[in-house]
């Protein structure tokens, strides 16, 4: 390859590396910072995907400069599997909290947001309930 | 050539350091957080900053073995997350 593209591969390289690593640094800003577990969880699933992931675009570019087909290929796997993972893991914890009681934060005065989950849950409570007793009903 | 090259070495150490810097500060902060919650997300952000590091150091060396290593971790680390959310939701693993 001529001079300057690898120059250019390199500095763009550079670049992803900075833009990945100042997203780090804003993940744990929000964990600092954030007044609820939901939203610190919002804050450091960035982490996972941006930081990372641009880390790796970091990396894609480096193998083309190294004309390294080890590299490149184990860079766009972590890639895929980062994309898969993270927000699994991120919804496995969510859900977990609220199956725990975890309270979402709603505002100062507790009025802010709404939730729309204790909704649907309630629902399918109701008809879980009512199927049952008309079950019952039946059999007597 | 040689500018580009230290350059981009100079950008991969402030990288290196800054995510150094950045485990010890999410470790202090699982030391000061008692919410179980909090902690598991902690664990979960201080195992993708790790793998960052792992991804940095495969640069730096440049060796890709590094990208290998993470990826076991990468693994372990959401298998890790899911049982313990698992755990602490339904008070057992399977």
């Amino acid at each position: 390859m001529p001079d300057f593209v690898l120059i250019i591969l390199l500095l763009l390289a550079a670049l992803f590396v900075l833009a990945g690593t100042v997203l780090s640094v804003i993940g744990l800003v929000g964990l600092k910072r954030l007044p609820d577990m939901y939203t610190r969880l919002h804050a450091t699933g960035k982490v996972g995907l941006f930081g990372v992931v641009l880390l790796l675009l970091g990396v894609f570019f480096f193998g083309i400069y190294q004309a390294d087909w080890t590299i490149i290929l184990r860079a766009v796997l972590l890639f895929l599997f980062l994309l898969i993972v993270g927000p699994t893991a991120a919804h496995a914890i969510s859900s977990a909290a609220y199956r725990f009681g975890q309270e979402p934060y709603l505002g100062p005065d507790g009025k802010g947001g709404r939730d729309d989950l204790a909704r649907d849950v309630r629902q399918k409570a109701e008809e879980l309930l009512a199927e049952h007793r008309r079950k019952k009903k039946k059999e007597k | 050539m040689t500018v580009a090259n230290a350059i981009f070495d100079i950008v991969l150490y402030i990288g290196l350091l800054t995510h150094i810097g950045l485990i010890a500060a999410s470790l202090y902060t699982f030391w000061k957080r008692t919410l179980v919650f909090d902690r598991l997300i902690i664990a979960d952000l201080v195992a993708t900053y790790i793998l960052a590091l792992l991804v940095i150091l495969a640069m730096l060396m440049p060796e890709s073995l590094f990208l290998d290593v993470g990826l076991g971790l990468a693994a372990m680390g959401f298998i890790g997350a899911i049982a313990l959310a698992k755990y602490i939701a339904d008070q057992q693993m399977f």
